[in-house]
């Protein structure tokens, strides 16, 4: 019958939230005020800080989202779909930012905010397909119908993370391939990749707690009004 | 140095709205919980009255 769940750590939560945020601090200092300015572009290459952090973790979180998807149909354990959602959010979070500092980089670099670019072109299909899993997780209403719909559709959309990966090499575009940097500016590209991943892991597991946690709570009120339902029906029959 | 500040500040405003969600669901979760536990509470009393009686 009902167990009494778990309470939220909310105190833990925000002790892990200032951990990663002071790491972030530190990564946009860096990129403020230790990175070189870049001859050509002078302050607005420092865009690319953000920019490589946010869309390498959009990249990723599709394969998350897709290995956990496959492990959920495999298992057709709803624990493993709970992964794929939040990575899913966190992936569309991502991939928006990167299309938006992608934007602001190109006006300043090219002149235009947008251009059908292969590399930009595989980039906003990513984000798409991203809202599309969104969308039509919040369209179905029973749990493992949408986890199987979605897992489906996760496997199907990572078709695209090479296509992203290699749109540069493969197709002629304008996008940068591996633009020269010296080495304090690699190491400031690295400490800012690194903590923004941890910003964005510590967002996908808060976020998979949470849909855990929100199952079992759905269970233990389902189970919660069978029992009232039996007390009442055993009541009136006396 | 503006389009600079804009790009950070769309990744900032953007992050901190996401965990602003994250913080209400946890709210509303524990909310629910606590009614939860309530019911619960309710119903053992309920049960140890009707042994009494």
């Amino acid at each position: 019958m009902y167990a009494r769940q778990p309470k939220t750590n909310l105190p833990g939560v925000a002790f892990a939230c200032s951990i990663v945020v002071g790491l972030v601090g530190i990564a946009v200092a860096l990129v403020f005020f230790v990175a070189p300015t870049e001859a050509t572009m002078g302050d607005v290459q420092r865009i690319v800080y953000l920019h490589v952090a946010v869309a390498w973790y959009g990249l990723l979180s599709m394969l998350v989202a897709s290995a956990t998807g496959a492990m959920y149909l495999t298992t057709r354990r709803l624990d493993y779909d709970h992964w794929s959602h939040a990575a899913t959010e966190v992936g569309s979070l991502c991939s928006a930012l990167t299309l938006i500092t992608g934007s602001m980089w190109a006006h300043e670099a090219w002149g235009t905010w947008w251009t059908w670019e292969p590399r930009l072109t595989t980039s906003l299909v990513m984000w798409m397909m991203y809202a599309g899993l969104l969308l039509i997780r919040s369209s179905i209403d029973d749990p493992h119908r949408s986890a199987r719909v979605c897992s489906v559709l996760a496997i199907i959309c990572v078709c695209d993370v090479p296509l992203v990966l290699m749109a540069t090499r493969w197709f002629r575009g304008v996008h940068p391939v591996s633009p020269e940097m010296d080495h304090t500016m690699r190491v400031v590209l690295l400490v800012s990749i690194v903590s923004f991943s941890i910003l964005f892991t510590f967002l996908t597991i808060w976020r998979t707690r949470q849909l855990h946690r929100a199952e079992r709570i759905e269970l233990s009120e389902l189970s919660s009004s069978l029992g009232m339902l039996r007390r009442s029906v055993a009541m009136q029959s006396h | 140095m503006q389009t600079l500040i804009a790009a950070y500040s769309f990744a900032g405003v953007g992050t901190i709205l996401y965990v602003l969600r994250l913080y209400v669901v946890d709210l509303q979760l524990s909310k629910r919980q606590r009614e939860l536990d309530a019911q619960l509470h309710l119903s053992e009393q309920e049960i140890t009255n009707r042994n009494a009686a």
